[in-house]
């Protein structure tokens, strides 16, 4: 299977120099920058062609293919500022690069995907630093950090955080649905509806959107908010927001199966993992917006 | 551009991209019989296949799987009451977890499915041939109902309890011996409302005893 994605994932890896910035100088200049993009390009291929692969095929981590567009963005969007930066080289880079080349080593040797995934940004950091100076990194650092978002988490310490907050929803949701006259029987994730069970084959996976949803709360925030403390604030308000799209989610299905069709609600609860879980979720993030604007008023001219 | 620190890097990035084409990315398979091959008779107890549903097993991904449950047969038995319920024997065995494929914990899994866990302690135990085991042992209850749980990670001959651990391991093994093979044994049975926990724990230990010798032949070491 991993074969057949060859094809895209070579498309992709074009966008891998993306985050190093395009301030070549005439003539030659840029036989340097390219054959340290083609290097790169060497090393990270096969780990770029299995991050596109998942970003294809894991749900949870489709939002993978707009985190490098939207770094390109930031990147662009700061174009004024990168121009008037200074350009100072540094040695002090080239530790970095030392130290990402160990884990991306390490990543590769010892079958870790996180690691070498890292590594790349840690790589393109060094690089930067190296050529560019620090304070084009610190110019940077935004475009770099939200590039974290594309990398899927550990499954091992990712359910640690997720999986104690599906338990929550489910919780909740079994609590609501008798309220509306659907009797439940509640067992950590699985719920018994009386005609039938839900969410028996998820017992074992936790929100697993939650990363999808905190990647677009990043992006809400930078587009609508202007100060970084209320930026987190948004980003932060995913995790509630994720509990209480998912207690819809589960409230939804049982009210189907219960008022309407079991056969159409099980669809309905699929199909509703998907889109309707992504509408509920940005509208829930547009009122908590709303609720922060009307607590605290962004002061006009903040900066 | 056309510094010593240019010339350092690109020596760095060079001499990196030799050393990771030389791997290759394939690990090394060993042969290993499959699961279903797990003998139906030890002791007094027989077989009975559990069937996994499309929806668990899309869950649990690319892997062998076995999911039984044993009973004691009476008549093999001396003190009946102590055999009565039975053991379910699950193992899941993953030929390569280099794509991402990890084991799940049941850490996850039971608590998922309405289980707490009381209580849990790491130990060891003996099998009958006299093979030690890492294994951690958990009482999980659901309402009324209380379980003995045994599961440990099994891999190239090494068996630890703990996840982190065995995920550790994992990445050794994979740097060392270029194997990320491995499996999850998880033997369960439940406390009957008239028995001790110790009794249950006896019998899931005995069973697991019995059971472990086999465990290379679908388990490479």
């Amino acid at each position: 299977m991993p074969y057949a994605v060859d094809v895209d994932a070579k498309e992709a890896n074009t966008e891998l120099p993306l985050t190093s910035p395009s301030g070549a100088p005439a003539g030659l200049g840029w036989l340097p920058y390219a054959s340290i993009a083609l290097l790169v390009v060497v090393l990270y291929y096969r780990v770029a062609i299995k991050l596109v692969y998942d970003w294809a095929t894991l749900p949870d981590y489709s939002h993978g293919f707009l985190v490098p567009l939207f770094a390109a963005f930031l990147v662009w969007d700061k174009r004024k500022v990168l121009q008037t930066t200074p350009i100072r080289q540094s040695w002090f880079g080239v530790p970095l690069i030392v130290f990402s080349i160990a884990v991306l080593i390490l990543g590769v040797y010892g079958v870790e995907l996180f690691t070498s995934r890292m590594s790349f940004l840690f790589l393109m950091t060094g690089l930067i630093w190296t050529f560019f100076g620090w304070a084009m990194v610190r110019a940077l650092r935004f475009p770099l950090l939200v590039l974290v978002l594309a990398i899927p988490f550990p499954a091992i310490l990712f359910n640690q955080i997720t999986f104690p907050l599906q338990l929550l929803a489910s919780r909740i949701a079994s609590d609501i649905l008798p309220l509306l006259g659907v009797p439940t029987l509640h067992e950590g994730n699985v719920i018994e509806l009386p005609v039938m069970k839900l969410e028996v084959a998820e017992a074992c996976s936790g929100i697993r959107s939650l990363m999808s949803l905190f990647t677009l709360a990043v992006f809400y925030g930078y587009f609508l908010e202007r100060t970084n403390r209320r930026r987190v604030l948004l980003a932060l308000a995913s995790i509630p927001i994720a509990v209480a799209a998912n207690v819809a989610r589960i409230v939804g299905t049982g009210l189907c199966v219960q008022y309407w069709d079991p056969e159409k609600a099980l669809g309905f609860f699929h199909e509703f993992s998907g889109w309707v879980m992504f509408v509920i979720s940005l509208a829930c993030l547009y009122l908590v917006h709303r609720a922060m604007q009307l607590i605290s008023p962004v002061r006009a001219q903040t900066t | 551009m056309r510094s010593p620190r240019f010339w350092l890097v690109i020596v760095l990035l060079a001499s990196t991209a030799f050393i990771l084409q030389s791997r290759g990315d394939a690990d090394r398979i060993p042969i290993s019989q499959p699961l279903s091959q797990m003998p139906e008779h030890f002791g007094g107890w027989t077989a009975q296949d559990v069937p996994l549903t499309d929806d668990t097993l899309a869950v649990l991904g690319k892997g062998d799987f076995l999911n039984r449950i044993y009973t004691s047969q009476p008549a093999a038995t001396t003190s009946s009451t102590t055999r009565l319920a039975p053991v379910s024997l699950f193992i899941g065995y993953f030929a390569s977890q280099r794509t991402g494929q990890t084991m799940h914990s049941p850490q996850n899994c039971l608590p998922g499915a309405g289980w707490t866990f009381d209580s849990q302690r790491y130990t060891g135990l003996q099998d009958i041939n006299g093979k030690r085991y890492k294994v951690g042992e958990y009482v999980i209850s659901n309402g009324d109902i209380k379980q003995f749980v045994i599961y440990w990670y099994q891999a190239h001959g090494r068996s630890i309890p703990n996840e982190y651990r065995a995920k550790l391991y994992m990445v050794a093994d994979a740097i060392r011996m270029n194997r990320t093979d491995g499996a999850l044994v998880r033997v369960i049975t439940q406390v009957l409302p008239s028995e001790s926990l110790d009794s249950a724990r006896e019998r899931a230990t005995q069973f697991t005893q019995l059971m472990a010798p086999n465990l290379p032949r679908f388990i490479p070491d």
